[in-house]
């Protein structure tokens, strides 16, 4: 792709001088791939970093600055996300998915629940048998998230709208309008991959 | 034939297992000897400072967040992830540096470890805290808003809502007072009914100020237990590790690179000490090539030097055994011809003494005896008789006379035959006396008369050739030969035979046969003066004349050579010293230019 002369105007020969003489370049590749650089290991990082670029969504077109990538009422949604604290848990390039939380952190989750507690209720107890880690959770990252129904741990969450109601109730620790919660649904629904928008079943 | 083989395959084994070794250890010298590579070191030194950097990054994006000045916690992911990496490149680099990994490094993965772990927690602590902070004020504003809520209730609120926010600003704020105030406030809550909008107002209150409280302290405490992570005195740790064994690396280099320079040295010195002996070797070899060469070039030619002197040396061998036996056969001759001689000469004398006075008598003895007959017939008176008497008489005698001449004549002519052939083969042969050359010249003449009958002879002697010093016989022999040669050379119509004597200097006669015959051919000029040399039938010829000609002539010094132009005649040219005793110089007898002239005129 960096050889297509349509695209980047350069050859692979050009990419890998240009890749040599930068010795910070030099050293980082050659930590990572115990070679100098080369179109075979330039390019197989190419696509590792690809790879680790999440697929945008209509959202990320609204980031860069295509303001009519969403409607007025998603980017509503979107604002109501961040004032009301969604984004302290759901954060970063990934809208989640870089720390860990526990379910229920203002009101208990599970004893309102009303169903007994499982060992996947447990969480990261599971792994660390921490008392302090026992129903906690990795925030999950909320890109495709209106494809991935059910939700939670235990895909005990039906809809979108009822994950987000008790995300409020529980995570937040606060009351807040119907509207403001649907607005937030609309925003979430704004997070799922174009590629995957079509196929994706919209409710 | 197979042991040899063994031991030579052996020997180069062995040689070549001695170089193998040799060659090992300078590898391995040089090997040890290399410290650290500095790429190498400074790839690690900067390892462990990137660490640090990364460490120290960590703990400002842990204040960050912790004051709420970050806006995710992404910054502190990407830590994790960098810090990881260059856990893994370090031990790699380590690894590359030629040393051990040391437990300093996992210890120092381990506190890394352990650092994400807690910041892990903190995050959780500090996001909900600061939901919860940024919820206060539309809580407290609500509260305020709500008619129910006393001034004091109000007052108390915003007290305990600005105590909770110094928290977040001062982390060591003393947050007791804060505690007692919301305790008071949620006492007015108790003697509500929870459904009311106030009771559950004032519970979100209570809740959320206690989280708030609840987080900070575990953050607080958190902040300690991070502080408390000793990454940096692992990473402390690892680099003094690190430096120890670069010291250590390095004096154990010096050293192989001490024994390297040494073995190096001995090693050039036993590769000088080889070089010199091939320099040798080669030295050596070069000259034996070299004689070899030169030995091979020379080979033919010293095999036909070889092969010539042979060669001459049995021609001289037959040519002396030739000589040997003529000389054998000749003396003999001599001696038998000498014999025969000395024996006819003896009763020659009667003879010729008895004719010579027969004849001197026939006049006197027989003149009593006729004057006795005729005085007898005349007494007896008898005139016829004594008439016929008379006619008999004068016809007897004028008959006897002549024949007793003629007789006398004869008996001369064989007694100068036979003082020649006494002459000839005198018994002194290897006595030297003085002749003239003119003699020899005449008794070989003679003795070839009847060969020389149908030729002409042509004699030019000088007057002035004095008597030489020589063995007569041999010189005979010579002159017979050269004699013989010419008139068997040429024809009986027309041959003629020149023979002519000169003084060519003081000291040297010149004697010339020439003839007008055949002549001989130019490619076998050459070869007449060898032995056994002839073109004449067998049995008539034994090739042997002129190479005793040349014998005898050159032992007295002189020199013999032929001048010839076929179908026009030969000339022989003889020159000998008068003094054969004086040693000559060899090369006195130049070609004469008249030689040539004198065949021409012929
Ligand atoms: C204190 C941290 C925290 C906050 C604040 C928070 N969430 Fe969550 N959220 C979580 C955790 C933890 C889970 C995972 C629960 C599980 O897997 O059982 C989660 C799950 C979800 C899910 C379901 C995802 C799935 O795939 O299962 C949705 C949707 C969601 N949150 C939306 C929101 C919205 C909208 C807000 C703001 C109103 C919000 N969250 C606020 C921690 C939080
Ligand atoms: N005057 C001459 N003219 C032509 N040929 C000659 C003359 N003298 C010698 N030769 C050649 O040289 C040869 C050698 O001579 P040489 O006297 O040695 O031997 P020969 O006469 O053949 O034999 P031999 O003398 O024993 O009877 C002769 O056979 C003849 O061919
Ligand atoms: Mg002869």
């Amino acid at each position: 792709m960096l050889a297509n002369p349509l695209e980047f105007a350069s050859t692979w020969p050009a990419v890998v001088a240009r890749f040599s003489a930068d010795a910070q370049m030099v050293s980082q590749i050659k930590s990572v791939y115990g070679a100098a650089p080369s179109q075979a290991n330039l390019s197989d990082a190419l696509a590792t970093y690809q790879r680790s670029l999440p697929e945008p969504s209509r959202f990320d077109r609204f980031l860069r600055g295509d303001a009519s990538a969403i409607t007025a009422d998603e980017r509503l949604g979107y604002e109501k996300f961040k004032s009301y604290g969604c984004v302290a848990c759901h954060q970063g390039v990934n809208v989640g998915g870089n720390m860990f939380q526990r379910l229920g952190a203002l009101g208990n989750y599970f004893a309102d629940r009303g169903t007994p507690e499982t060992r996947l209720d447990q969480g990261r107890f599971n792994v660390t048998r921490r008392e302090s880690d026992r129903h906690v959770f990795k925030v999950p990252s909320l890109r495709n998230v209106a494809l991935t129904a059910p939700y939670f741990h235990d895909g005990s969450v039906p809809t979108l709208e009822a994950a987000v109601a008790a995300m409020f109730k529980y995570q937040l620790g606060r009351p807040a309008p119907e509207a403001d919660k649907r607005l937030i649904v609309q925003f979430l629904r704004t997070l799922t991959a174009q590629s995957l928008e079509k196929t994706g079943n919209k409710p | 034939m197979r042991a040899p083989r063994m031991k030579r395959v052996l020997t180069w084994l062995s040689a070549s297992l001695l170089v193998m070794a040799l060659v090992a250890l300078l590898v391995f010298l040089e090997r040890k000897s290399h410290g650290i590579v500095p790429q190498a070191r400074t790839d690690l030194i900067a390892g462990l400072l990137t660490l640090r950097e990364i460490n120290a990054q960590l703990d400002v994006d842990v204040l960050r967040s912790r004051n709420g000045l970050n806006n995710n916690y992404d910054p502190l992911q990407g830590g994790y992830a960098a810090a990881a990496q260059l856990g893994e490149k370090l031990e790699t680099d380590i690894v590359a540096a030629g040393l051990e990994v040391p437990d300093a490094l996992s210890q120092l993965r381990a506190s890394f470890e352990q650092k994400f772990a807690d910041i892990d927690d903190f995050k959780a602590a500090n996001a909900i805290r600061l939901n919860s902070l940024r919820y206060l004020p539309t809580l407290v504003g609500t509260l305020e808003q709500n008619p129910q809520v006393s001034a004091s209730l109000r007052i108390q609120a915003n007290r305990v809502a600005a105590g909770l926010f110094r928290t977040n600003l001062l982390i060591d704020a003393d947050a007791s007072a804060t505690r007692q105030e919301l305790a008071e406030i949620m006492k007015a809550v108790e003697g509500l009914p929870p459904e009311t909008e106030l009771a559950q107002l004032l519970q979100g209150f209570q809740t959320h100020s206690e989280t708030i409280l609840r987080q900070s302290a575990q953050e607080i405490e958190l902040l300690a237990t991070l502080a408390a992570v000793p990454v940096s005195a692992r990473i402390d740790a690892l680099e003094a590790v690190l430096e120890q064994d670069f010291a250590r690396r390095e004096a154990v280099a010096a050293r192989y690179g001490n024994f390297l320079a040494i073995y190096s040295g001995l090693l050039l010195l036993v590769l000088f000490y080889i070089g010199v002996r091939l320099v040798r070797l080669y030295g050596q070899l070069a000259r034996i090539n070299l004689a070899l060469n030169d030995a091979n070039e020379h080979l033919e030619q010293h095999v036909e030097e070889r092969t010539r002197d042979l060669n001459n040396a049995l021609a001289e061998l037959k040519a002396s055994e030739a000589h040997l036996i003529q000389s054998e056969k000749m003396a003999s001759l001599g001696q038998m011809v000498a014999g025969v001689a000395h024996e006819i000469n003896t009763p020659l004398g009667y003879v010729h003494g008895i004719v010579e006075l027969l004849r001197d008598m026939i006049g006197s003895a027989f003149t009593p005896y006729y004057e006795r007959s005729r005085a007898l017939l005349e007494r007896l008176n008898n005139p016829e008789s004594a008439a016929a008497l008379e006619t008999m008489d004068a016809s007897l005698l004028a008959e006897l006379k002549p024949a007793l001449d003629n007789g006398l004549y004869g008996l001369d002519q064989i007694r100068e035959i036979v003082l020649n052939l006494k002459n000839f083969s005198r018994l002194d042969r290897g006595q030297h006396t003085l002749m003239r050359v003119e003699e020899s010249i005449d008794s070989a003449l003679m003795l070839a008369k009847n060969l020389t009958k149908h030729r002409k002879i042509i004699k030019h002697y000088s007057d002035t050739t004095p008597q030489i010093y020589c063995a007569p016989s041999q010189i005979n022999q010579v002159m017979l030969n050269l004699i013989t040669n010419a008139v068997q050379a040429t024809r009986e119509e027309d041959g003629t035979v020149t023979i002519n004597t000169r003084m060519k200097d003081e000291n040297t006669v010149a004697v010339k046969i020439s003839d007008n015959g055949t002549g001989i051919p130019e490619e076998v000029v050459g070869k007449i003066f060898d032995p056994f040399f002839t073109t004449k039938e067998i049995g008539k010829g034994t090739g042997l004349g002129l190479s005793i000609a040349y014998k005898i002539i050159t032992q007295h010094q002189g020199s013999i050579r032929v001048f010839s132009k076929p179908g026009i005649g030969t000339v022989f040219s003889i020159e000998l010293p008068v003094d054969s005793s004086v040693p000559q110089q060899e090369e006195a007898s130049a070609v004469p230019d008249d030689d040539m002239l004198l065949l021409e005129d012929d």
